[in-house]
């Protein structure tokens, strides 16, 4: 009998197994990829409940100098890998009706295996090395599953942009990581979470936490969620909503020593999460694509998560984690059996009626709506309560996440009205089968995952305003007036995706890299050939020196000699007389000489 | 060990009498050959002979693990390049092994003048690679390629001959033996001359900012093997050649490193830059190679251990994902017959196979962790980090870079809709093919994963450099 508890570092093995087999045999992915994924969750669940006594660790192998390759789980990461593997289950078992008809069928599979595979090296990594491979990694899963109908054109420019905001975020990350491996001699969370504070853990500690906005969507690299909602929707509910963009908050609960230590850090968290909170969730209130106000709604969300983190409460956070991913992940499968009954349609404009159509997907879509938005008694409706009793002691923070909890049940009885209500518009039909009954046990732990939370002593208060302040949003949802300056403000998200896209896309990417290509085409260039030139330039004067100087040299002592030689040559005429008179001349005037001497 | 150099002479030789039809099998066969005997060889090992007696030159060569990862990856990417290039004349492939018998002499030898003259010697089958087998303007790149390389060589061979009179004058022996240079002690004007000396024949072999304007242009113009050791293997001749020379030899003039570092960090983000300006998939690649070649240079001016074995390690990372950047390329080029991006889109839905180990070069190449080029690339950093933390900040921005015009390349040639009527009917990969790329997704992965024993055996003579650079 193999120790399972022992060998927990098998947990994400199995979807990495998956994802091979389908890509080698690219056939039953259907079975293999959930079956794999259930593999996980029964391993993760048999390690939760087992006793275990502190941390498990395992060395897999010597990665890099003085870098494990080590996994290790406690209760933290063994919840994550519950949420992750069991929702990851209910979505692939949903994936199978829904993507049924598409081409490409076994990538899509072997692409969500390899995202639970790098989801799960990522919740149970020992340091920060480990949990980088799996972080880098869940963004590249993410970003082949964005690009998954990789022939539109949008869905592709969408896909690399998700990637490179991540990828700007792990620059940060690593030079964070880099940091406190300089400081520390190695990056494991425990080593990390006992070193005392300086400047430098702080710096760590920032650029750590720029990472995370990177993968969670917060400020200031929010940008790229929305546009990633071009993915299929089960892909949105998995990743976009209920897990990889809550490894930021699980790295500052992983990290939470530390950050108690870096108390400013914490603070810059708070600030950015209730900013991004409040942004987002204004945002929401104005958009028409159902899956871009999910989005935003998570944006909005994950906020909470960080403004609870940063202020030291990441139990709350947790907790917030935890039931979000249930009424999300039902969001977004709800908004995807709509978008499937209505051939693709996203826009709200064009619902409307659709519950007396779809009846359970009504009931299980308000039922999430209604917990996003904190109904009393429902699962969302705690862990909010648990973040805005963290935030209670900075009143700035509390009001923020008061309006936010106003504008979410603003902006969900906006859709759930939208949607269900008004006069039908479209043929639709109910979901069926999978689409279907995988929304049970995400519907129960909407509803009920409120009440296995982390309990501290019950703030009566601060429960009652934050009923009432969510009852009043959703009562004023239906029939929200936004005034028209904000409402442009809103609907053009704040001008700051349109400022990233003028500076990065057109200044430096498009026009930037034109100059510097010309620049080094024409100036860097020069470096050879103005030696070069100059070497062929002194070749010509040397050449015109050779011919008319060296050469004239000479030809001028030729012309000497030839002109000295004339008088000579008059003489040697070649002509047999002029010798023979010559010869006579000589005889005579030699004879003369003899004669008259 | 001789038989690194001796095998592929030996098979240029057989090439010569072979018929034509067997031209291609003798080449492979003598580049398998020497592959197989590379891998067989076991480290440290020292040859020597006796070579022009009357100047002190030896045939001198010494195998270590810096050597014998360099010249491991330059067998194998001869054996690819061979099998990358079924149909060309009996001179292609002697030229090929030529090539590979000098890059061998480059890795091994320990004596100057003998490490000078097969540093030259590549450019005589590299010359030809180009300007017979070439594009359209293969001539004045090969032009340029070798009017540039051998400027630098003169001042090279103007700092050996300088070491070689120093040391002849404080010993009265003369000889170009590196162990035995190692032990003078320069004046530090002349050490600082003989450094800059040095660095001019190896920075424009490397090259580095801003000495790189022949590289895109020979690799565009060379042909697809041509192409592929140009990037996996001449490129590693300068970064080896500072390793190896420079900084043992002239360590005190290494104060100087920090100017270095900013040309390295230059070239890694400037290379990256004008990597997003490119149309032609080939020069792409090629600036490419400026910016990861500046990781390497960064790495081996961080003078510490953690930077030069990241170099190390980077060298052969850039050679396997470059090298089968490059001959992804080529498999495109059989096919289309065109290297502009924009003749390229969807191929991603013809060509599945294809763009999937495109996916899987790319990401090696921009340094996904679990894949080669993250170990590289970190290490690198950790050691830049340790040197001057601002080095591994700003370097760190060249991650971002390669990630955006890699991804974009890969966006305008792989995916989108197949526009182009060309691109519609083209066959996968063939047996042949994968073949080709199998062995470097191999290696690729398993340096991501288990980069130890590269580690390990690089580990000693780094050590020996480092101690050498302790004031």
């Amino acid at each position: 009998m193999v120790n399972l508890v022992a060998n927990f570092w098998w947990i994400p093995l199995y979807p990495l197994f998956g994802a091979a087999i389908i890509a080698f045999i690219r056939r039953g992915a259907s079975v293999i990829a959930p079956l794999m994924v259930a593999l996980s969750f029964i391993h993760g669940l048999i390690v939760y409940s087992s006793p275990r006594g502190g941390t498990l660790d395992h060395t897999l192998t010597q990665w890099m100098p003085g870098l494990p390759f080590r996994f290790a789980a406690d209760d933290l990461s063994l919840l994550m890998v519950l949420i992750v593997s069991g929702i990851g289950l209910l979505i692939h078992i949903y994936s199978i009706g829904y993507m049924a008809k598409e081409p490409g069928f076994w990538r899509y599979f072997a692409c969500l295996n390899l995202f639970v595979f790098f989801m799960l090296l990522l919740v149970l990594a020992s340091n920060l090395a480990v949990l980088f491979a799996g972080w880098e990694g869940v963004g590249l899963a993410s970003y082949l599953l964005i690009g998954f109908h990789h022939d539109r054109p949008t869905v592709n420019r969408n896909a690399n942009k998700a990637f490179l905001y991540n990828r700007a975020g792990d620059a940060g990350f690593l030079l964070g990581t880099l940091i406190l491996l300089s400081i520390a001699g190695n990056v494991e969370f425990s080593t990390i979470n006992k070193l005392p504070a300086s400047g430098l853990t702080l710096a760590a500690a920032l650029l750590l936490a720029l990472g995370a906005t990177g993968k969670s969507a917060q400020l200031p690299l929010f940008v790229w969620l929305p546009d990633a909602m071009v993915g299929p929707t089960p892909v949105s509910a998995l990743i976009h909503a209920a897990t990889m963009v809550t490894a930021g908050i699980y790295l500052f609960a992983r990290l939470a020593p530390f950050l108690a230590a870096n108390p400013d850090a914490g603070l810059v968290i708070a600030i950015l999460g209730a900013a991004t909170s409040l942004i987002a969730a204004t945002i929401a209130a104005v958009e028409h694509d159902i899956k871009r106000i999910l989005a935003y709604s998570t944006v909005s969300q994950l906020g909470l998560m960080f403004l609870a983190a940063g202020l030291g409460a990441t139990e709350a956070a947790m907790f917030h984690v935890t039931t979000h991913a249930f009424f999300k992940a039902l969001l977004f499968l709800t908004a995807g059996n709509i978008i499937h009954a209505l051939h693709g349609e996203q826009d709200i404009r064009y619902m409307g009626g659709l519950r007396d159509k779809m009846p359970w997907t009504f009931r299980l879509m308000t039922l999430a709506a209604l917990s996003l938005a904190g109904f009393p008694g429902l699962a969302g409706f705690f862990s909010k309560d648990a973040i805005l009793v963290a935030a209670l002691k900075y009143p700035v923070f509390f009001a923020i996440a008061l309006s936010v909890s106003f504008l979410t049940g603003a902006y969900s009885s906006r859709m759930l009205w939208a949607v269900f209500f008004g006069t039908y518009q479209r043929d639709a039909h109910e979901a069926h089968g999978n689409m279907l009954h995988t929304l049970w046990p995400l519907a129960i732990g909407s509803a009920l995952a409120g009440y296995f939370g982390p309990h501290g002593e019950l703030a009566w208060g601060v429960m009652l305003t934050s009923a009432l302040v969510s009852l009043s949003g959703l009562y004023f949802g239906r029939s929200l007036r936004i005034p028209v300056v904000l409402k442009q403000l809103f609907a053009r998200r704040w001008f700051i995706n349109d400022a990233y896209e003028a500076v990065l896309v057109h200044a430096v990417t498009r026009k930037g890299a034109r100059a510097a290509n010309w620049f080094d085409s024409n100036l860097v260039d020069l470096i050879p050939h103005v030696p070069s030139s100059a070497t062929t330039t002194l070749g010509l004067l040397l050449g015109w020196f050779d011919r008319f100087v060296v050469d004239g040299l000479v030809r001028l002592t030729a012309a000497l000699f030839s002109l000295s030689s004339y008088p000579l040559r008059l003489v040697q005429s070649g002509r047999i007389q002029h010798y023979a008179l010559a010869m006579v001349l000589t005889l005579a005037l030699t004879l003369g000489w003899y004669l008259l001497a | 060990m001789t038989l690194l150099i001796g095998l592929p002479i030996l098979g240029a030789i057989l090439l010569a009498f072979a018929p034509k039809r067997l031209a291609w099998a003798t080449a492979l066969l003598a580049s398998l050959a020497t592959l197989l005997n590379a891998l067989a060889l076991t480290f440290p090992q020292t040859i020597r002979h006796n070579w022009i007696p009357s100047i002190g030159a030896q045939f001198l060569l010494h195998l270590d693990g810096i050597s014998y990862l360099l010249v491991i990856l330059t067998a194998l990417m001869t054996l690819l390049g061979i099998l990358a290039s079924p149909v060309k004349p009996k001179a292609f492939y002697a030229m090929l092994l030529l090539l590979a018998a000098c890059c061998h002499g480059v890795f091994l030898a320990q004596d100057l003048l003998l490490f000078f003259v097969c540093f030259e010697a590549v450019l005589i089958p590299m010359y030809y690679l180009i300007s017979i087998h070439g594009a359209e303007d293969r001539r004045r790149a090969a032009f340029k390629f070798l009017l540039y390389t051998v400027a630098g060589s003169v001042a090279l061979l103007i700092g050996f001959i300088t070491l070689y009179t120093q040391h002849a004058a404080a010993t009265g022996v003369y000889t170009f033996d590196l162990a035995s240079l190692l032990n003078t002690r320069l004046a530090p004007a002349i050490e600082r001359l003989v450094f800059w000396a040095l660095f001019l024949g190896f920075a424009i072999k490397i090259p580095m900012f801003p000495f790189h304007t022949w590289l895109p242009d020979a690799h565009t113009q060379a042909p697809t093997a041509g192409s592929v050791m140009l990037a996996a293997v001449l490129l590693k001749m300068g970064t080896y050649g500072f390793i190896r020379f420079s900084l043992p030899l002239l360590p005190r003039a290494t104060a100087d490193a920090q100017i270095l570092a900013t040309l390295s960090i230059a070239a890694i983000l400037y290379g990256g830059w004008v990597c997003l300006g490119q149309t032609d998939w080939k020069r792409l690649i090629a600036f490419s190679s400026v910016s990861h070649l500046g990781f390497c240079t960064l790495g081996i001016f961080s003078l510490n251990a953690a930077g030069l074995s990241g170099s190390i390690l980077q060298q052969i990372n850039h050679g396997i994902s470059t090298g089968l950047l490059f001959l992804l390329a080529g498999f495109a080029y059989d096919r289309r017959h065109t290297r502009r991006i924009a003749d390229y889109g969807g191929l991603a839905k013809t060509m599945p196979g294809f763009a999937a180990v495109f996916m899987m070069a790319l990401l090696g190449s921009i340094g996904l962790p679990l894949l080669n080029g993250f170990v590289g690339e970190f290490t690198i950093l950790r050691g830049a980090y340790q040197a001057q933390p601002w080095w591994a900040a700003t370097a760190l921005i060249g991650i971002v870079l390669a990630a955006a015009y890699m991804l974009s390349l890969y966006r305008h040639t792989m995916l989108g809709p197949a526009s182009n009527e060309a691109n519609i009917d083209l066959p996968d990969l063939t047996a042949r093919e994968w073949l080709i790329v199998a062995p470097l997704l191999i290696w690729s992965v398993w340096i991501g994963i288990k980069p130890s024993g590269h580690f390990a055996a690089i580990e000693a003579p780094v050590e020996a450099i480092v101690e050498r650079l302790r004031p």
